[in-house]
């Protein structure tokens, strides 16, 4: 520790609002002094942060705001790496069970055919769930996800037939798997929680351009929507190949009207891909938060018909009233694939006819 | 823009620069100091800074027309006018949604169907607390303790990006006088002010998103689902988020007003620690908890009016206390619990007086006993600010009793220890991290910034991936 001389300067009086009892006198310091603390903190900060800080700006939506903190965090990173800085950062993160700053990001495996019910044998129905032997069911996805899952888990627990796991990461979808990669963490937890029934919802996040096989892709144009359409394709064969039922839900409709269109371009995509698929079954949550008009509604009529709040303020998110709705719906198509006999659940409120687009069970 | 991100790191140091290369003249400095507070407001809705002026306009107005009415009944009429418009805005905002959706639901019983537009506002960010501050600075002015600021002073201290998203509640009796005095750029107290940012971007960033993520999110979403012990420890948790979150905060506002030069009141005072629930708001929240006493205990007559209005006075305090924090009934029940546990403390300290004892105990066994209690007691309370829906509440208090002698895998060695750590810090004395001030404080200034990037390294390292919301946001 180095000692200073100006001790003319130690401040014996009492913090102002009772923030201390001033018998531990604090060295008061210039202006000059304070700047030079705070650029070296975080010049240095950013020095050794430089590979999460880059990796963190790679992930990032693409914009001037993305090219701005590259153009930074480029040469910075180059020095860090220079001075033998970066891989202390690379360590500290892999030991905490993170990936590696440093690591390439991941890569596409090619479109798997995914074997089609109308050239298949058809899958017996999924197995009646007791209550000493529930039936499993993870749901995998972003924040809506974890959303869906808390509303399934509350709607399940009464019965006591069915187990839920959630793993649901916010900020994450399919669209950037160099900020978070879906591919291999559906592989991870389904081999590690050994499911009867999967669960995914995702789409919120992924409204965004990204790189494929070094091509910028445009959102919602056609190779975009190709590319996006084989990461789908390659996160179901991930699961389907494991012998697991899957319900693809999509996403529900939200406020902003920019971002239900690309819900719209995402919501296809899943229905597309999904469609025909032999145990995978899509499964649709638009209209469930529609109000008479077939438009986004924040309250809607509750079983007894009172009025509640079923959106968050955010407009995307949902209220547990919401989640309840959601969970109990996605219930009742669980309940369908395993007794066939019990029909297809409605919506907890009258949808609009042209908004209801529910695919069949499998 | 949140305090813990890159973005403000690189605001505050332009800020900084400007604010003490201008701090020697007045206006300049002023101007300064507002554009960038309307900037760092701007980050999250530039639309949000209309809606910042008007209330800056609202109070201002209202306060220099109250000071130059002359008569009582000018400056009563004044005075509802502007708090009229001032709360008003506060409702529409924040309340439109929660009364149209409960007067629908209460005509519906009655058979009427209203035609009340069913809209959702967007809550703007800090507006509870940017109001709040305005209508105790207009009360103040009325009450003659205040004179009018000038204008633009009056616009910096509403403004003020330190204090303008979470607090704490500065007073204009605290706050206009240093904005119109120059501050002293030779006494910088850095040591205190780095410590109040890294430990508040400590318990922020890493404690409170860790127990968040790791057992109250997945408990409060589905209490059903999990064991006795996991609720048990869930609500700990949430007891320890919201305090490492909120204190945090709080910390980090009080620091960067250090750098600059200015004292903010303190929020927060080892709350886990209290021996009562009066004592409990005497160390949690305690710039809103003596806003409530100075702006709406003590004008509803406070203990002046015998002992039923005293009890009366401080269950509608409270239940309005209750009500700032969000449009929930959930919220209307923490208050209301907490306006009880009030009660009970003033009728037993009446009682105590009346035999000659003294109001708490003096043994260390009654004091620990004491504490446990008002713990537990602020815990319960917690459940009901926590759960998104009675519902959910009492689904979470049931799960107490029903769950045991079940598998806990979500009370891990990290839990366990993050609570102890947060309870255990309540008691660390007050000269400990004042010592780690004053040893911070005596280093040369490079070595200052070594230390203080070890620990940002650590922080940012040991978070999650991106910020977690900050709780009191919505409030």
């Amino acid at each position: 520790m180095a000692g200073t001389t100006v001790d003319e300067r130690l401040d014996p009086t009492p913090d102002p609002g009772g923030g201390g009892d001033g018998h531990v006198p604090r060295r008061l310091e210039p202006a000059g002094q304070v700047l030079v603390a705070m650029l070296v903190c975080l010049l240095l900060w950013a020095l050794v942060s430089a590979p999460s800080l880059k990796a963190n700006a790679e992930a990032s939506p693409f914009g001037a705001r993305r090219t701005a903190a590259l153009a930074v965090l480029t040469p910075l990173s180059a020095i860090s790496h220079a001075l033998g800085l970066a891989r202390l950062d690379a360590r500290a993160e892999t030991a905490l069970g993170r990936p590696d700053p440093l690591a390439p990001p991941p890569t596409v495996p090619p479109v798997t055919p995914l074997k089609r019910r109308a050239h298949a044998t058809p899958l017996p129905p999924l197995r009646t769930p007791t209550r000493s032997q529930p039936l499993h069911v993870l749901v995998l996805g972003d924040s809506t996800a974890l959303d869906l899952g808390y509303g399934l888990e509350r709607a399940a627990t009464p019965a006591g037939r069915y187990r839920v796991t959630l793993d649901g990461r916010i900020s994450t979808g399919l669209a950037r798997l160099d900020y978070f990669n879906w591919l291999a963490q559906a592989q991870k937890d389904v081999a590690r929680y050994r499911p009867d029934i999967v669960v995914v919802l995702l789409g919120l996040n992924d409204l965004q351009d990204f790189r494929a096989q070094s091509h910028y892709l445009v959102r919602y144009t056609r190779p975009w929507i190709r590319a996006y359409a084989q990461r789908v394709n390659a996160m179901l064969a991930e699961v389907v190949a494991t012998g697991r039922r899957v319900l693809w839900v999509g996403e529900p409709i939200v406020s902003n009207r920019n971002i239900a269109y690309g819900l719209r371009v995402v919501n296809k995509i899943y229905r597309n891909v999904t469609h025909g698929v032999l145990g995978v079954s899509y499964v649709d949550s638009w209209h469930l938060f529609v109000n008479s008009q077939g438009r986004y509604a924040a309250y809607l009529r509750n079983a007894s018909g009172d009025l509640q709040q079923v959106r968050e303020a955010d407009g995307e998110h949902l209220t547990p009233a919401g989640q309840d709705r959601m969970g109990q719906y996605v219930l009742g198509i669980i309940r369908s694939l395993s007794s066939p006999a019990a029909s297809t659940p409605s919506p907890p409120v009258s949808p609009t006819p042209h908004a209801s687009r529910s695919g069949p069970p499998t | 823009m949140l305090f813990p991100t890159t973005d403000f790191a690189i605001f505050f140091v332009v800020v900084f620069l400007g604010h003490w290369l201008l701090n020697h003249r007045h206006r300049p400095w002023r101007l300064f100091m507002l554009a960038a507070s309307y900037v760092f407001y701007s980050w999250w809705d530039w639309r949000f800074v209309f809606l910042l002026a008007a209330c800056t306009v609202f109070a201002q107005a209202g306060a220099v027309i109250v000071h130059r009415s002359s008569g009582d009944r000018a400056r009563r009429a004044a005075l509802t006018m502007t708090l009229v418009a001032l709360l008003g805005l506060l409702g529409w905002f924040k309340y439109y949604g929660f009364f149209a959706v409960n007067l629908a639901n209460l005509l519906r019983t009655f058979g009427i169907s209203p035609p009340l537009p069913l809209l959702q506002i967007t809550l703007p960010v800090g507006i509870s607390f940017f109001t709040f501050m305005a209508v105790s600075y207009v009360i103040d002015v009325y009450r003659r303790v205040l004179v009018p600021a000038p204008w633009l002073d009056f616009a910096v201290y509403l403004s003020f990006f330190p204090h303008l998203v979470a607090g704490p509640i500065v007073r204009g009796g605290e706050l206009i006088p240093q904005i119109r005095t120059r501050r002293d750029p030779r006494r910088i107290d850095l040591g205190r002010a780095g410590y109040l940012i890294l430990s508040g971007l400590f318990r922020k960033v890493v404690l409170s998103s860790f127990i968040a993520s790791a057992i109250v999110d997945p408990v409060f979403g589905s209490p059903g689902q999990h064991s006795s012990l996991e609720v048990l420890f869930a609500i700990y948790g949430y007891a320890m988020q919201i305090y490492w979150d909120f204190s945090g905060y709080t910390d980090i506002a009080i620091g960067l007003a250090l750098l600059l030069g200015f004292t903010f009141p303190e929020n927060f005072n080892a709350p886990y620690a209290a021996l009562s629930v009066q004592d409990f708001w005497r160390r949690w929240h305690i710039t809103l908890s003596r806003w409530l006493r100075d702006y709406l205990y003590i004008p509803l007559g406070g203990n002046r009016k015998g002992r039923a209005r005293t009890y009366a006075n401080l269950m509608i305090t409270m239940l309005l206390g209750g009500l700032w924090h969000g449009a929930s009934w959930t919220f209307v029940a923490w208050g209301g619990l907490h306006g009880a546990g009030l009660v009970f403390d003033h009728r037993r300290a009446e009682r105590r007086a009346a035999q000659g004892l003294p109001l708490e105990p003096q043994d260390a066994r009654g004091r620990a006993l004491h504490r446990l209690a008002t713990f537990h007691f602020v815990c319960l309370g917690w459940v009901f600010f926590r759960a998104g829906s009675f519902a959910l509440a009492l689904q979470v208090l049931a799960r107490l009793f029903t769950g045991w002698f079940q598998a806990s895998p979500l009370v891990t060695p990290l839990v366990l220890l993050a609570v102890a750590v947060g309870i255990g810090t309540q008691y660390v004395p007050r000269d400990v991290p004042e010592r780690a001030q004053a040893m911070f404080s005596r280093l040369m200034p490079p070595v200052q910034g070594v230390v203080a990037a070890g620990a940002l390294f650590a922080i940012t390292l040991l978070g999650p991936q991106g910020v977690a919301p900050f709780i009191y946001f919505r409030f």
